[in-house]
């Protein structure tokens, strides 16, 4: 009975340490396969030294890592970390706001977390057969199976543990409110504010300074927790992990999908909502995370609409590879053209580096398109704009693009879709808030809002990410903003606009 | 069937119902799976 119990044993710490290495192998990579070993090739030696010399400490050892596999992988993290958010948490989720959508993994994450678990079961259970045969061994007696009323208690006693563990999640899964410490909300601002990213980092912190400064009569008072994070992502995520753990920010309002990004995850774990205005969707869970700015896709039906109206039938498209939300913004327009009957006739991109565009212009030319959509960021754009003028090409549009032109009157003519600015007192107060700088208007008002919506949850007294899931609409100062239920974007409908006289102007 | 064999047979159901469950799920709640330029676009103008 004793070799059976041990070689079960063996066998279901065997297949649950595979588990276990399949699903490391997402999180540590190669690495996994070393945990992998450790896993297995100990609780080998240990149970080959206990056949050999029936060692106390063997045993033990064995055991030890038995607990390991169980606790560590099987409970904590196959059980806790994985099943029941999935199972549970989406669960919970369709019920109430107050429980956030669990962030999943890949499949293969899910499921081999989920056999992690119930291999951890025979893990455990074997082991205790393993236990139990040693004693009977020790003490020279027979093992006998347990009887019904030892059945009886083990079925109990897993009911109550099932229901004990439910509960637990259902408790710690849930937001609740909790008053603000000293009666002080910290808010993140995570921008650059050097870089290439610099205006639209500034911008985006000029607007969340004014809203902060427009609060009157609050109940809480509300701080501004600079973020600044440069313009890398890498070295971004230390900076926000500072300001999320030391800090100790109640909630972030961001600008820039590309740091949007870095920070969401780091939200998610710290149950702290971030709204962003950032056009990459997927950044937008819907449970800490939403984004407020017109998607890709809102900008492209806009942008085709324009075309159409101006009985535009053929495009040419020059686009930089980087950042690559305007390959977003590519991507969209050209899955909405090949809808409406608009043809793409040419469509080249470029890297960061490319300083000279005539021979692209030249072969977007030979094409003869009706417009050609020119979208990249600075010093690039302008450089683009440029050497199409010097080739007399004045037929080019855009995505957002030209506001952010240090050169505009290059772009004198040219339209584009960006946000919905009617409100030209809004415009006008920054320019005269802060004479001679360039700002990025598309982005302001959702930055303005941004902060708004914060505050607003504080006032009303609900956690700040229910209130957020809440909404589906509201009267943003770029004109209405909605929300689908459970979505985690605010949608927008852009505008066209024009550079007139070298400043950015509404159309229609 | 023996009453073991039984018994298998019911845990694979289980663990199978289980992981099609999970891939549901999964399945529903994947960005990539519901948005067209979800996949493309992944940093940022804005």
């Amino acid at each position: 009975m004793l070799h059976k119990y041990a070689r079960l044993s063996l066998l279901s710490v065997a297949l649950t340490a595979v588990m276990i290495t399949f699903n490391h192998v997402y999180v540590l990579g190669p690495e996994a396969f070393g945990l992998g070993a450790v896993l297995f090739v100990v609780p080998v030696a240990c149970l080959w030294w206990f056949r050999n010399t029936r060692s106390p400490v063997a045993f033990i050892g064995y055991l030890l890592m038995n607990l390991w596999i169980v606790l560590g992988f099987g409970f904590m993290k196959g059980l806790w970390g994985i099943a029941l958010p999935l199972f549970a948490g989406t669960f919970l989720a369709s019920l109430s706001t107050a429980f956030p959508r669990p962030t999943l993994g890949p499949y293969g994450f899910e499921a081999s977390g989920i056999l992690m678990f119930i291999g951890s079961l025979f893990v455990a259970y074997y082991a205790s057969q393993f236990v139990r045969a040693k004693r009977a061994a020790s003490n020279g007696v027979r093992l006998e199976p347990a009887g019904p009323r030892g059945q009886v208690r083990l079925v109990t006693s897993a009911v109550v543990a099932v229901v004990a563990v439910i509960g637990a999640y259902v408790w710690v899964d849930q937001d609740r409110w909790t008053a603000p410490t000293d009666g002080v909300v910290k808010i993140g601002v995570i921008v650059p504010e050097s870089g290439p990213f610099a205006i639209l980092g500034n911008s985006f912190l000029r607007a969340v300074q004014v809203a902060q400064r427009d609060l009157r009569g609050t109940k809480y008072q509300y701080r501004l927790v600079m973020v600044d994070v440069g313009s890398d992502p890498r070295t971004a995520r230390a900076a926000i992990q500072h300001a999320i753990r030391v800090d100790r920010v109640d909630a972030i309002v961001g600008g820039i999908s590309l740091f949007g990004q870095v920070t969401k995850p780091l939200a998610t774990a710290a149950r702290i909502p971030q709204t962003c205005v950032c056009s990459v969707t997927i950044i937008g869970d819907g449970a800490y995370n939403f984004t407020n700015i017109p998607t890709p896709d809102a900008e492209a039906i806009r942008w085709v609409e324009e075309a159409r109206r101006r009985s535009i039938t053929t495009v040419a498209i020059l686009s930089g590879l980087y950042p690559p939300s305007i390959q977003g913004h590519v991507t969209a327009v050209k899955a909405e053209a090949a809808r409406q009957g608009v043809r793409i006739v040419s469509d080249q991109t470029f890297d960061t580096v490319t300083t000279d565009f005539r021979s692209m212009i030249a072969r977007a030319r030979a094409d003869r398109p009706d417009v050609y959509y020119v979208e990249a960021p600075e010093p690039a754009l302008d450089q683009l704009a440029q050497q199409l003028s010097e080739a007399r090409i004045h037929n080019f549009a855009s995505v957002v693009a030209p506001s952010l032109s240090t050169r505009p009157e290059l772009f004198e003519g040219t339209w584009y879709t960006d946000s919905d600015l009617r409100d030209f007192g809004f415009k006008t107060r920054f320019e005269r808030l802060y004479p001679g700088t360039q700002f990025a208007t598309h982005m302001m008002p959702y930055a303005y809002d941004d902060l708004n919506l914060i505050v607003q949850a504080y006032e009303s007294g609900r956690n700040p990410a229910v209130y957020l899931r809440d909404i589906t609409r509201y009267q943003g100062t770029a004109g209405p903003v909605t929300k689908a239920p459970g979505s985690g974007n605010f949608e927008s409908m852009p505008a066209v606009w024009t550079i007139r006289n070298g400043k950015p102007a509404l159309m229609d | 069937m023996t009453n073991r064999t039984h018994g298998w047979i019911l845990r694979a159901v289980l663990i199978a119902a289980v992981l099609g469950g999970a891939y549901m799920i999964v399945e529903r709640n994947s960005p990539a799976l519901n948005s067209s330029t979800a996949v493309t676009s992944s940093g940022a103008f804005h």
